[in-house]
């Protein structure tokens, strides 16, 4: 699936064994030595750290899977009528075009019945699968908002950003609620700061449009 | 980080982004008049010359376009446009004084297919007389034609991305009017029609202001799409009861 933008992998978290926790001594005998007291809370929490990112990893492939088989039940549907959904979400065209990866003429095409490649298929089903998923699993109220509204307010990257870039499980992850949402911005770029910050603001001018000004100094 | 005129997509040179339609099977003979439409064989005349017929584009600020948010404007300002070869996307930085447009002529397979607007080659026209686009920028491109207009303007660069919070409402107001002419007209309602329509819609106030002033709020971008296909769907006739 060269074009593609679902994984199949699962990394091998699913089937790594937890050794168990190592036991604080009892309160018997000689009074407990801290330092090797702080040393084994240290393990513990280092432990429970490596198992939070491990379960994190497996959600994620598990939710990847998920997405897969979603998508390859939405792909039976016709073109049209995939399209016609995601027009119902709220997607524009021309974030439709963008995340199934083609231009608006393309989309434009598909709508009046003119024929799509079974990839271009399989990429509008897949962004329903994502949707239905996301609305589903992690009560994302009108989910066409959330793939458009900025992820950290002040800096204009979006989960269509997320997406259109094949980066779906970070989509996935943003969508949990339980990842930090300007983590989440720089395992996409690690740049994102610095490259979005500007010396202008967008602002309402006297006319009730919007203009752009220098910010404060 | 010292700003630069940016190119279209990173490194790439995929010039695609930069368009929303080329040619007449693209090219929606219904939707608004925007930024960087460009129209082909448009009577124009310089100062203390004769008329002459050119290639050229819209650089005029959308809202500009528009005084009363409406009707255009009698007088606007376009570029002209012509051939020239294509600025590989680490030369974007530079040329200033106009707006590539590789790969603008679809069809065109030779090194003329590829053009540029020219801003110190300016003219104003009547709305009138822009009869045949043949190409539409995508936002994308819109905002990059801003970004060097008012470079080669006022020599400032602004971040394309501030362009794209302001100019993204505007364009959101222009897929919007155009879907809504493509639905109503095919319910039988003329382009003028449809177009009164849409706009009466736009600026009716729905919880506290109006769907066109919402339309800057991007949550709530969807809500206004999805009520513009309904509102617009009225038109269609009722289907006839099955036996």
């Amino acid at each position: 699936m060269a074009d593609g933008i679902i994984s199949t992998g699962m990394d091998e978290t699913a089937s790594r064994e937890i050794a168990p926790a190592p036991k604080l001594p009892t309160p018997t005998g000689s009074p407990p030595a801290w330092s090797e007291l702080a040393d084994q809370a240290g393990d513990l929490n280092n432990r429970a750290q490596i198992l939070h990112s491990d379960t994190d990893d497996l959600h994620i492939d598990v939710v990847m899977r998920e997405w897969q088989s979603r998508s390859t039940d939405f792909v039976r549907q016709d073109m049209p009528t995939l399209l016609r959904s995601l027009a119902d979400l709220g997607f524009s065209w021309r974030h439709i075009a963008r995340l199934v990866g083609v231009s608006v003429p393309a989309v434009q095409k598909w709508r009046r019945g003119q024929p799509a490649t079974g990839q271009s298929r399989f990429n509008a089903a897949a962004i329903l699968a994502a949707s239905a998923l996301i609305e589903e699993h992690y009560l994302v109220r009108d989910v066409a908002s959330w793939f458009e509204a900025p992820i950290v307010l002040g800096y204009p990257i979006t989960a269509i950003d997320l997406y259109a870039s094949k980066k779906p499980q970070l989509v996935f992850r943003l969508a949990t609620g339980k990842s930090d949402p300007e983590q989440v911005l720089s395992a996409f770029d690690p740049d994102w700061r610095e490259k979005y910050r500007s010396d202008f603001e967008v602002f309402e001018s006297e006319d009730g449009g919007l203009a752009i000004r220098a910010k404060d100094w | 980080m010292p700003r630069n005129l940016e190119p279209p997509n990173g490194d790439s040179n995929d010039w695609d982004v930069l368009y929303l339609a080329r040619g007449d099977e693209e090219v929606v003979v219904h939707r608004p008049f925007l930024t960087g439409d460009i129209f082909a064989g448009v009577t124009v005349q310089a100062p203390r010359s004769s008329p002459k017929t050119k290639d050229v584009m819209i650089i005029q600020h959308p809202c500009a376009m528009r005084p009363n948010g409406v009707d255009l404007a009698s007088s606007i300002l376009v570029a002209e446009v012509h051939r020239f070869p294509v600025l590989t996307a680490d030369k974007w930085s530079g040329s200033g004084k106009l707006m590539p447009l590789p790969g603008l002529l679809a069809g065109v397979t030779s090194n003329r297919k590829n053009q540029a607007a020219f801003f110190d080659d300016t003219y104003h026209v009547h709305p009138l007389d822009l009869t045949r686009r043949i190409a539409c920028l995508s936002l994308r491109g819109v905002n990059l034609l801003l970004q060097r207009w008012v470079y080669h303007s006022s020599r400032v660069i602004v971040p394309s991305f501030d362009f794209d919070s302001a100019v993204t409402p505007v364009y959101e107001q222009a897929d919007i009017i155009e879907e809504w002419c493509e639905i109503a007209m095919d319910a039988g309602r003329t382009l003028e029609e449809a177009n009164n329509d849409a706009h009466a819609w736009l600026r009716e106030v729905d919880q506290g202001r109006t769907r066109e002033k919402a339309l800057e709020e991007p949550q709530f971008r969807p809500l206004i799409r999805r009520g513009a296909r309904m509102a617009a769907s009225k038109w269609r006739a009722p289907s006839p009861p099955s036996d």
